[in-house]
């Protein structure tokens, strides 16, 4: 069985197979202690799980997270346990955040919310984009590599070949946007 | 005028703090007086912000698949499970229970029929933070068994994720024809994590249409497929009801 460095390595690398053994190892756990432990009902502790693991993925591809100090069940578990009490707005009640490991790193969605027809127009404008300029703005935005990883990943010639396509997609993307 | 993005370096540069104190000064005072750059900024923050949601959307679909095969392996007969979690010194034990659940699944089989082999799409996460995912009042709805309703609430946008629980819902509201016109496509688009998935119900389309035949050759691809999430289930459909 891979350990937790291995699928810190992972992600890292890309590998986004690993989330499903994630999944799977702790799913189960997670849920029934979400459950128990915050009296969530089965699909909002399977939801929380869900997104306490792309939090996760997120804090790993974008640096934040480079060495786990605990085990990544008790760093789900920290993750999970923050997302409850703040969607609760009981966290300043209930929890202690200095006690949570890797805390500075838990939180990622701080962007701005989007409009719900907003987002729906960038995510329609995206899918009319095509799956390179998906991937590169995908590999820039969201996983926050740097030109030489996208270069290296995309197989790019250089970082400047990267910035120019990158910045070619952006610019696209504005374009199919507006034009909708 | 800049229509789309003609300073995007510098915006990248401001919004990451990567200028000087001096620059993000100046340039946060060319923002105040220059509307066209504002508007730019903020199409530029709009459309990296929807980045990061398409992203997250497309692992929540991936996501839903792992559970839908997390509860495909807890569906499977317990001598199945046992086998699957190598329990080995149940072995013995295994056996003297195996012949009598062997006849059990046996009688089930004769049983089997579209309804029981269906495995449930879990449908996307609502976060009780998010109200204003696209999707949480569909999903809402969906959950409840409300799937006109469901329907009714979807985003009015062209997204595999939308084309894909339109199926679904269509599915469950018993208009196979319908589901299976907005599943089908899904399945020929490589960069879709509802491709795979995709598959499963346009099969179940088909059958629940009555169209066995054709039915029978997309669960035959699918169960000659070991990488694929629903081959399990389709030897099992293919061996129990075809």
């Amino acid at each position: 069985m891979a350990n937790d460095s291995d699928f810190i390595e992972r992600l890292k690398r890309g590998d986004e197979s690993c989330l499903q053994e994630i999944y799977t190892l702790y799913r189960r756990d997670f849920t029934d202690w979400a459950e128990r432990k915050f009296s969530l009902d089965q699909e909002d502790a399977r939801d929380m799980f869900q997104v306490t693991l792309i939090s996760f993925y997120e804090n790993v591809t974008n640096g934040k997270l480079a060495v786990l100090n605990s085990s990544l069940r008790t760093y789900l578990f920290a993750i999970g346990k923050y997302k409850i009490l703040r969607d609760k707005k009981k966290a300043v009640m209930y929890a202690n955040l200095d006690e949570l490991p890797d805390i500075n790193m838990l939180e990622t969605d701080n962007e701005p919310e989007l409009e719900k027809e907003q987002q729906a127009k960038v995510h329609a404008a995206l899918t009319q984009l095509g799956g390179d300029c998906q991937k590169i703005l995908e590999l820039f935005y969201f996983q926050e590599l740097s030109m030489v990883a996208i270069a290296q990943a995309l197989n790019y010639k250089n970082d400047n070949v990267a910035k120019v396509k990158k910045a070619n997609c952006m610019r696209k993307l504005a374009s199919i946007f507006k034009s909708r | 005028m800049n229509p789309e993005l003609s300073h995007l370096e510098d915006l990248e540069r401001f919004a990451g703090g990567l200028m000087t104190a001096k620059e993000t000064s100046d340039f946060r005072q060319r923002l105040a007086i220059d509307n066209n750059l504002m508007a730019e900024f903020e199409l530029y923050q709009t459309l990296k912000t929807g980045i990061k949601t398409f992203h997250r959307e497309r692992l929540l679909g991936q996501m839903a698949i792992y559970e839908a095969q997390l509860q495909q392996h807890t569906s499977l007969p317990f001598y199945q499970r046992i086998a699957f979690r190598k329990l080995g010194i149940a072995a013995s034990v295994a056996a003297i229970f195996g012949a009598g659940i062997f006849m059990w699944n046996q009688q089930n089989k004769k049983e089997n029929n579209w309804e029981a082999a269906l495995i449930n799409d879990p449908g996307l996460p609502v976060l009780m933070s998010n109200n204003k995912s696209a999707y949480n009042q569909a999903m809402n709805f969906y959950r409840q068994g409300q799937f006109k309703n469901a329907l009714n609430s979807l985003p009015a946008n062209t997204t595999d994720t939308t084309a894909y629980y339109r199926g679904i819902f269509w599915l469950k509201l018993q208009n196979s024809d319908s589901a299976f016109y907005y599943l089908d496509p899904i399945r020929k688009q490589s960069a879709s994590a509802f491709r795979q998935k995709a598959d499963y119900y346009s099969a179940m389309a088909l059958w629940q249409a009555g169209k066995k035949e054709e039915a029978q050759a997309v669960f035959q691809k699918m169960a000659a497929n070991e990488e694929h999430p629903f081959q399990e289930a389709s030897v099992e459909i293919l061996e129990n009801s075809f």
